[in-house]
Parts: C-alpha cells; sequence; structure tokens
C-alpha cells in the first residue's frame, strides 16, 4: 500500500510510533521515493556527508506576514522552490482559533505539506506563566496542563518536537519539565527547551545541568534541546565585520574617532547619516556609544563563552536546530555567527535532524530605514550557505 | 520591532452612542513577533497632540467583543491575533475635531520570559480625522 504523504504524516502524528523525525524522514524517503524529492542541485556527484535534513521556521518570514504580504500558503510554497524539507512554525504566528484550530484548517494544512513535500518539524510554543502580571500566575499543574494543550496541538499538526518557553531564558529549570515527561512520552513529542542566546552550553551550566538531569532522573528520550545557532556569536571586531562587508571603514573611523573626542551622539549619527552608511555602520554606531542598537545585528554580546565543540556532549540531546541568522552577504556568508565551526561538529557528530532556518534581522530594520528587508532573499541565501556547509552545492 | 506598523491610519475616527459622540477609535497591531491572550498585555498608552488618555478611559475591542482593560485581564481564551488589529476606543466626550492630529500609541507586551518590565513599543504618527 502506498500512503500519500499526508496520509503517512497522519499516521506518525496520531498513531504512538516509536520512530524518530529523523529515522521518519528516512522511511518516507525509503518507502516511497516518488512521493518526496531529495534536493538534488546540479553537479551533485559525491554522497551527502550528512543526514541533516534543512528546513525553515515560517519565523523567519515574519514581516511579510504580518503586514499580509505573504500567505500562509505563499510561505509553504517558498519552502517548496528552495527544496526546503523541514517547516517549523511558531503556534501563535500560524494557527487560527488557536490553540484549537478547525478540522478543516487541519485537513488543509495537511494537504499543503503533501502539496509542497514537507515534513512538520519543530512546533515552537509559549506558556505564560506569569499572565503578563495582570492575573493569577499559573500554578505547577496549570503549566503543565498548558503545555500539554501545546503538545497536542502539534500532534494533530504533525510535529515530532515542541520548543516551549516559559520564563526566563537565565532562570533555573522549573519543574514542568519533569513533569511533562510522561506525557510526552505518551504522545510521542519531543520537548526541547531552547538553548537560546546567552545560555552557557557547558553541561555544568544551570539550564543546560538542568535539563540533562532531569533526563537522566528519567531516562526519557522525549526531553532534550533545540540549539539555536545564536547561541554560537563570532566575537564581536570591527576588523572581521569590515572584511565582511558590514562596515565602512571610513565611518568605523570617523566613529571611533567622534567617540573619543565625547562627540555627542545626535551630532555623530546626523554626520553618519550623510556618509551613505549601511545598515552595518549603523549598529556600529550604536555599540560604540552603547545606545539601542539600530540596524543590522553584529551578533550578540560576548556574554556567553560558548564555543562549538561545547555541542559535542549534548549532540544525543539535539532534537532540531533553530538556523537562527542576521544577515547574509552577497558572498552567503553569515556575518555574526559561527556557522562554519557548528556545521563541522554537526558533521562529524552524526547530527541527523532538521537544520531549520530563522532569520531574525527584519526585527531590527522596521524602525528606521535601513534598507529594503527582504526575508525570502535572506532566506534563500541562508539555504545555500547551508547547503555549501554540507557539501550539497 | 515593527513600531512603523503597530498604529494604523484606517479606522481612525469618532464614535458615537445615542447620537452623542463619546469619544475616538484606534486600531492597532501587535509589536511583537507573535499573537498573544489579552492578559499578556501590560499597559496601553495614547495621547492625541499632547492630551494623555491612559487605560481607565479605554475601551479594547476584539471581534465582537468589547472590555474594559481591567476585563482583559481575565480574558484567557481571547486572542491579539499576530498581525491583525484590535480596536481601541478612547473615552472623550465631544471626540476630536476633525483634522490631522499627532497621535502617540505606546504597548506593553508581558511575555513570562522578558520579566515583568516586557516590552515596550510605541510610535507618533500624524493621522487625518475626518469625522
Amino acid at each position: 500500500m502506498k500512503l500519500t504523504r499526508s496520509e503517512f504524516l497522519k499516521t506518525l502524528g496520531y498513531a504512538s510510533a516509536t520512530i524518530a523525525s529523523g529515522d521518519a524522514l528516512s522511511a518516507v524517503t525509503g518507502n516511497s521515493a516518488t512521493v518526496i524529492a531529495e534536493p538534488s542541485p546540479a553537479g551533485q556527484t559525491s554522497k551527502p556527508k550528512s543526514d541533516i535534513m534543512l528546513g525553515v521556521s515560517l519565523y523567519s518570514y515574519q514581516h511579510a506576514i504580518y503586514t499580509g504580504e505573504m500567505t500562509l500558503e505563499d510561505c509553504l510554497a517558498e519552502l517548496n522552490s528552495i527544496g526546503a524539507q523541514g517547516l517549523q512554525i511558531i503556534d501563535e504566528i500560524t494557527v487560527p482559533n488557536f490553540p484549537n484550530p478547525s478540522e478543516a484548517w487541519v485537513d488543509h494544512w495537511y494537504e499543503m505539506c503533501d502539496k509542497y513535500k514537507l515534513t512538520p518539524t519543530n512546533m515552537n510554543c509559549f506558556v505564560d506563566i506569569w499572565w503578563g502580571w495582570r492575573h493569577k500566575p499559573m500554578s505547577l499543574q496549570e503549566q503543565v496542563d498548558t503545555l500539554t494543550v501545546r503538545l497536542k496541538l502539534a500532534k494533530r499538526l504533525g510535529f515530532t518536537v515542541v520548543r516551549p518557553t516559559s520564563g526566563a531564558v537565565s532562570e533555573p529549570v522549573g519543574q514542568i519539565f519533569e513533569k511533562i515527561v510522561p506525557i510526552a512520552e505518551d504522545l510521542n513529542i519531543k520537548v526541547t527547551p531552547e538553548l537560546h542566546s546567552p545560555i552557557p552550553l557547558q553541561t555544568n551550566g544551570a539550564f543546560v545541568g538542568g535539563i540533562l538531569n532531569v533526563i537522566q532522573k528519567t531516562g526519557t528520550k522525549h526531553l532534550g534541546f533545540t540549539l539555536d545557532m545564536g547561541d554560537l556569536p563570532l566575537p564581536f571586531s570591527k576588523e572581521r565585520l569590515i572584511s565582511v562587508g558590514e562596515l565602512t571603514p571610513e565611518i568605523a573611523a570617523y566613529v571611533d574617532n567622534a567617540k573619543a573626542k565625547g562627540t555627542p551622539v545626535e551630532e555623530v549619527q546626523a554626520r553618519v547619516n550623510t556618509m551613505n552608511p549601511k545598515s552595518g555602520d549603523r549598529t556600529y554606531l550604536s555599540r560604540v556609544y552603547n545606545i539601542r542598537p539600530v540596524g543590522a545585528p553584529m551578533g550578540a554580546p560576548p556574554v556567553a563563552e560558548n564555543d562549538p565543540k561545547d555541542i559535542i556532549p549534548l549532540l544525543p540531546y539535539i532534537y532540531n536546530i533553530h538556523g537562527k541568522f542576521y544577515r547574509m552577504n552577497e558572498d552567503l556568508v553569515e556575518t555574526t555567527l559561527n556557522y562554519e565551526g557548528a556545521f563541522k561538529v554537526l558533521i562529524e557528530g552524526g547530527y541527523k535532524y532538521s537544520i531549520d532556518s530563522e532569520y531574525e534581522g527584519q526585527r531590527s530594520m522596521q524602525n528606521q530605514w535601513c534598507e529594503p528587508i527582504n526575508e525570502v532573499e535572506q532566506v534563500r541565501r541562508h539555504h545555500l550557505m547551508m547547503r555549501r556547509l554540507l557539501g550539497r552545492a | 520591532m515593527f513600531e512603523n506598523y503597530i498604529l494604523l491610519t484606517r479606522g481612525f475616527q469618532n464614535v458615537r452612542q445615542d447620537n452623542k459622540v463619546v469619544g475616538f477609535q484606534i486600531l492597532v497591531k501587535i509589536a511583537y513577533y507573535r499573537g498573544v491572550f489579552l492578559p499578556i498585555i501590560g499597559d496601553f498608552q495614547v495621547a492625541v497632540d499632547g492630551e494623555k488618555f491612559g487605560v481607565d478611559k479605554m475601551k479594547i475591542s476584539v471581534g465582537r467583543h468589547t472590555y474594559t482593560f481591567d476585563e482583559t485581564a481575565q480574558a484567557e481564551n481571547v486572542r491579539w491575533e499576530f498581525g491583525k488589529p484590535l480596536t481601541i476606543t478612547v473615552m472623550k466626550p465631544g471626540g476630536l475635531k476633525p483634522g490631522i492630529h499627532e497621535v502617540f500609541f505606546l504597548q506593553n507586551i508581558k511575555p513570562s520570559y522578558t520579566g515583568e518590565r516586557g516590552r515596550i513599543s510605541s510610535v507618533t504618527k500624524k493621522m487625518a480625522l475626518v469625522q
């Protein structure tokens, strides 16, 4: 019997199968190769170095979705046109009548996943335990119940991984994760709190260590991590930023000199505005003057001393990666994060799940004119870079 | 984020009740990358030509339902959807005069992970009110 992809995904979603998302993909490609198209870039002759799946988080297109420029189907068609396989969402952007979409919408969702050859990977959800501080905060049981509702929604939509965010990233890991384990196991959903900047990746850190303790204590295969690439920043360096074309040397020199002379920031901003600045120049000015940044980000502040090798001990527990990025230049280089180092570790370590592009550069371009926002182009460049890093292009 | 997009020009108008102008309304979108349930809204502030209005002067409408700001704290199942406007009606007897006004709008969104201060976004925009 040959299942359509939507039927197969539904089977995965509703049955308590024990296969993981990476294995599930192999099963699909193995059993019905005509149904799913592997990306096959021209000129590829050797076996891919890795089983890593490449996808996109619709977070990347948030500006176009917000302004009504792209519908959900527009986004999914674009994923198909760049050969993306993994599909990641923020539930509270994408799901109508959240958290209870109609059956008709869910059917439509599966039809679109089928049509555009997409596999749901990670559903990002929020458990707002403080209710905006205007309402009685959630009890532990209410937190667990809320997360359970999200996991069931993920199941309905065919996701195999859920990334919950509740309290502050720097807070010690709450009891919610211990309580959710049996429910996640029952639903066969992997719950993966996010390793997001500025969380230290070392195993003795409060966040990482806290989750690892729960995994060890319960022996579960349904709790782990979503790794956000933003947690692996490149150091802030003027020379590097000039070399990747983010920063104009003359403007950097002017800003440094002005700061040394104590020139007021307003005066410097006005002058820089006359120097045909790039968005990176504006960000550099913000950094040097320690004001709220505008323009393209240049890497997170160096708060986390994270190195790609820190991923190695965590690899058995990483079930999805947010391919966070801020800026792809025309040389297809991400100018702020350590992609090269991270991909080397992921390939050598045998990471086999999805890396889903998560563009966030639009955020700093919505307040002030820098240059036109083009999320679609940025994601395309990001996929080209990832394909190159994987030896697939 | 989204500051340039959160205050809509469309829908800016005086509001009548029983043939009397009781205030004016603005349509606003969330300055956040997801929609939220209404209790997550921490604060709204509106000022027109320098005259400030706090939440005690506001009614919040989503779909066909209207709430006082205090009531939104308990509206656990009502959503301010991503990219979709809700309506703020500011109670001001007599409303605003037709003409161009400088409208300031501030929103404070409080997801649990940001700490109690939350995310504050504001915009000032000149908009013509016709009636």
